[in-house]
């Protein structure tokens, strides 16, 4: 009788599976674990997880380390992806020019044109001009009210404060107020300036419709083409301020660029013609060598910060080849420069994945290290796909020709094996990563963590001390009451407890935003790889980190489902779920003689 | 309506918390109390109030209280930046996030 | 104006006093109570409609618990009105949310915010009620508690059942009435926890 261990290292988890070989050379596999991967994959770092790892397993299975007579590492496949982002529309507009957001407590309807003039300075005789009132937190709100009643001229006001609907409840004439101007110090006097505050549950009208600002700023036709931008910027917002200043000349904006694709053909393709072009480009090359980006270009800049990811990552030679790229149309707000109160516009954009494929990764001086420290005679062995199809074939009801899908974080690896046991493989770029960039920059969060966080988990909003609603609608309560600093969040379930997601996003956008992310990522990702693979499959596994995902296995099978093709979570050697599919593989390597 | 259950509050304190809550579009009703605990007052506040949500204050100590909450743990329990205080019972109304 | 201050003096009394007593909430927010008449469950114990009281408080209980609230039972002696019931009901509700139910059947769902004249829903035929709309009623009571939104139960109207039922109703509606006391304090009777609540909520 012998004992064996197989073990597959990968990106974020190690798992090691132990089994055993009884005098007729069956094989009962005995226990499985998974730990976190230490270090980066392919580095002598990873023997600390393998050891736990197997520490784990060997307790799992009731023998000790010693008693295991082979450990079986598998060879991983070299690949490393990165991903990044780039606006390809900009949006500038001359400083302090305009304002428009979303105050929580606006105040006042309506629109008006006056001139600005701070509240100090405001004359004490009556004129004729009529004004929009500056008040700095200086000046409180009852006494604004109170400057404001004795100036019949005064037709808006923008406060520092948030206290427009205290200085509106006192006004005698009600006009528009806009507060949470942070920067409000940047307003110049004597500019002409437009106001808008819209009705409960609307948005600006006047202000975001160039004619409206041209009527009301008395504009050219040609100052009316330049200011097109900012009412496109004002669109959705619930007050606004526009202000004529004298127009700068602008540079024009960069250009975005093109590729050009080395492969069985090469191809060069714009990429102002948008995600699905791209992808037909990258089709139609086939076999690809490498893909440039245009220098100086908003593309090219793309491309070398994936590349340069990606060598930092891989921690070898200077300037990989770029073996694949998948292009995603998306849109990110980019804030706006000079603007008075953190205004954003919403931009077009692109997020790319690309993929490298590295020479061998040093696995061998790992098993050296595993071998020196244990006295356990330790091999490499078994290409990573192979193996993952072996034991991907341990799944109840699985059948041939069955293909694998292991969604990762940089890369899709997709796998097809045969009634004859022929094994193709393929990896393409574009995975959980490029998932998380477009969720982070498309809901505009600081932190690439929150974003992650969405991804994983289901959103809830804090409805009261007691009870969250979830994003499907159900309600949960909380017996101990919810932390105060919860309360009105949107907040993300995690094992762990909720964790709050600091900026304020509506709940549904967030989910809508996520799902759209998973589908536009790893849906196209997935029939890509298949349609790659170039072999009709009946069956597709889904294997790796994101087949744990709450809802990526079921938009797949929703999407193969369509196209006649069984797809669904692997669930290896019926117990095991999408997990332990490699080190499963490796064992039946073994059994098989391999 | 509001409640709002005073005991020798300071003007100040009363005022700004008012301020809080006028900006944030909330009516409320102040009643003068004789009961100095005020944990009790915003508790009281909570459960008379139809919003769900109270205040009280004794002296120049401010608490906010929202219904079913324990009597002993409100919500929120301060004796400065009573603007904020007012502004969080508007939200608690409204389901908006805490300052 | 001359005005009775004795009078005067004797309102007030009553209004403060109805002001101290005010019923004691519970602070359970996933709570409904259900509040039963003065004169249910004796006499026949059994609605308008020939269902027994013990089956209809079954259902309305079941109703509950299948949308995960608690509830509990209490039994109204100061009227033998159906919105006083569930108005009182109501208002000892941890959720705010309350069942009125009359001996003959007639339903009520209030929330402890309103006036007792106003209701959420309100069942009026209680003859036309079967075991399904308490189960219903149940139900929707506790989705209302937890903020949901609810179609209100559909149920038949006959115009001709008034007519049919007038001295049936009458005759258990004076019953009800006899037993009511104005001064005879409200029954607690089982406070039950159906699911456990969720532990913690911070992190």
């Amino acid at each position: 009788m012998k004992i064996l261990a197989a073990v597959d290292i990968g990106n974020s988890t190690t798992e090691v599976c132990l089994a055993e070989e009884n005098d007729a050379g069956k094989i009962r596999f005995l226990s499985s674990t998974s730990v976190f991967t230490t270090g980066l994959k392919g580095t002598a770092d990873n023997t600390t997880g393998i050891l736990a790892a197997l520490e784990e397993a060997t307790v799992q299975a009731d023998i000790t380390l010693n008693q295991i007579s082979h450990i079986r590492i598998n060879e991983a496949a070299p690949v490393i992806g990165g991903a990044a982002m780039e606006t390809l529309t900009q949006t500038i507009v001359t400083e302090s020019s305009m304002l428009g957001h979303n105050p929580k407590t606006p105040a006042g309807m309506g629109t008006g044109y006056g001139k600005t003039i701070l509240i100090e300075n405001l004359p004490s005789i009556a004129n004729q001009e009529s004004y929009i009132v500056v008040i700095s937190s200086e000046t409180d709100y009852e006494e604004a009210a109170k400057i404001i009643n004795q100036h019949s001229n005064i037709i808006g006001a923008i406060l520092q404060l948030d206290e427009a609907v205290l200085v509106y409840n006192r006004l005698d004439k009600k006009i528009p107020i806009i507060d949470e101007v942070r920067d409000i110090h940047k307003i110049k006097e004597g500019i002409e300036t437009a106001i808008e505050a819209a009705p409960p549950g609307q948005s600006v009208g006047m202000l975001s419709n160039p004619y409206g600002i041209a009527t009301l700023l008395k504009l050219t036709p040609e100052e009316t083409l330049q200011i097109t931008p900012i009412a496109k910027s004002l669109i959705g917002a619930k007050s606004a301020v526009v202000m004529k200043t004298p127009w700068r000349n602008l540079a024009p904006p960069q250009k975005i660029g093109s590729i050009s694709i080395k492969g069985d053909k090469n191809i060069d393709v714009d990429f102002s013609h948008g995600a699905g072009t791209i992808a037909k480009a990258i089709e139609a090359a086939g076999n690809i060598r490498d893909i440039t980006g245009e220098a100086n270009t908003n593309v090219g800049n793309m491309l070398e910060k994936a590349r340069a990811s990606m060598t930092d990552l891989a921690g070898y030679g200077e300037n990989p080849q770029i073996r694949d790229l998948f292009a995603v149309d998306t849109f990110a707000p980019v804030a706006i420069s000079g603007a008075l109160a953190g205004e954003t516009s919403l931009e077009k954009a692109i997020a790319v994945a690309a993929m490298v494929t590295a020479g061998r990764l040093p696995m061998e001086a790992i098993a050296q290290g595993l071998s020196k420290k244990t006295g356990i005679y330790t091999t490499v062995t078994g290409v990573e796909p192979v193996m993952a199809t072996l034991g991907a074939l341990t799944t109840p009801g699985a059948g041939f020709p069955l293909a694998i899908l292991d969604l990762g974080g940089g890369s899709t690896d997709a796998a097809i094996i045969d009634e004859n046991g022929t094994v193709k493989s393929v990896s393409m770029a574009g995975a959980g990563e490029l998932v998380t960039l477009m969720i982070q920059s498309q809901l505009g969060l600081a932190s690439r963590i929150t974003a992650e966080n969405i991804k994983k988990y289901p959103a809830a909003k804090v409805e009261s001390m007691f009870h969250i609603r979830l994003e499907n609608g159900d309600t949960l309560f909380y017996e101990e009451g919810i932390d105060p600093r919860f309360f009105g969040s949107v907040v993300v379930l995690a094992p762990g407890g909720m964790i709050k997601i600091e900026e304020e996003r509506p709940i549904e956008k967030i989910v809508r935003v996520r799902q759209e992310a998973k589908q536009g990522v790893f849906v196209n990702n997935a029939i890509r790889a298949i349609r790659k693979l170039n072999i009709q499959a009946k069956h597709i596994i889904l294997v790796g980190g994101s087949a744990e995902d709450f809802e990526i296995p079921g938009f797949l099978s929703t999407a193969f489902a369509d196209m006649g093709m069984v797809c669904g979570k692997g669930n290896i050697r019926g117990t095991e779920g999408s997990r332990n599919a490699v080190a499963t593989g490796l064992i039946m390597s073994y059994a098989g003689g391999v | 309506m509001l409640h709002i259950y005073e005991a020798n509050a300071s003007p100040e304190a009363l005022k700004e918390i008012c301020a809080g809550l006028e900006e944030e579009g909330i009516l409320y009703s102040i009643f003068s109390k004789t009961s100095a605990d005020v944990k009790t007052l915003a508790f009281d506040a909570a459960n008379h109030s139809k919003l769900r949500v109270g205040i009280g204050i004794a002296v120049s100590t401010a608490a906010l209280q929202i219904r079913n909450c324990p009597i002993d743990k409100p919500v929120f329990l301060i004796d400065s930046d009573y603007r904020a205080l007012g502004t969080n019972a508007g939200r608690a109304v409204k389901g908006g996030v805490f300052v | 104006m001359h005005h009775d201050e004795a009078l005067v003096a004797l309102v007030t009394r009553i209004v403060l006093e109805q002001l101290q007593n005010t019923p004691s909430r519970s602070q359970n927010p996933k709570e409904v109570v259900i509040g039963v008449g003065p004169a249910y469950g004796t006499g026949g114990a059994k609605t308008i409609n020939d269902l027994s009281h013990s089956a209809v408080l079954a259902e309305i209980k079941a109703g509950i618990e299948e949308e995960g609230m608690d509830f509990s039972v209490v039994q109204v002696f100061k009227s033998s009105d159906v919105a006083v019931i569930g108005k009182e009901a109501a208002d000892l509700s941890g959720s705010g949310l309350g069942i009125g139910i009359q001996s003959k059947g007639t339903a009520i769902i209030h929330q402890t915010d309103l006036q007792i004249l106003s209701n959420i829903e309100l069942f009026p035929q209680a003859p036309l009620l079967t075991l399904a709309h308490y189960r219903q009623i149940g139900k929707n009571a506790a989705k209302y508690a937890k903020g949901e939104s609810v179609t209100p139960i559909a149920t038949q109207n006959d115009p001709m059942i008034r007519a049919a039922y007038q001295v049936k109703a009458a005759l258990m509606h004076i019953k009800e009435t006899e037993k009511a006391d104005r001064n005879k304090p409200t029954q607690h009777y089982v406070a039950q926890s159906a699911t456990p609540l969720m532990k913690g909520g911070q992190n």
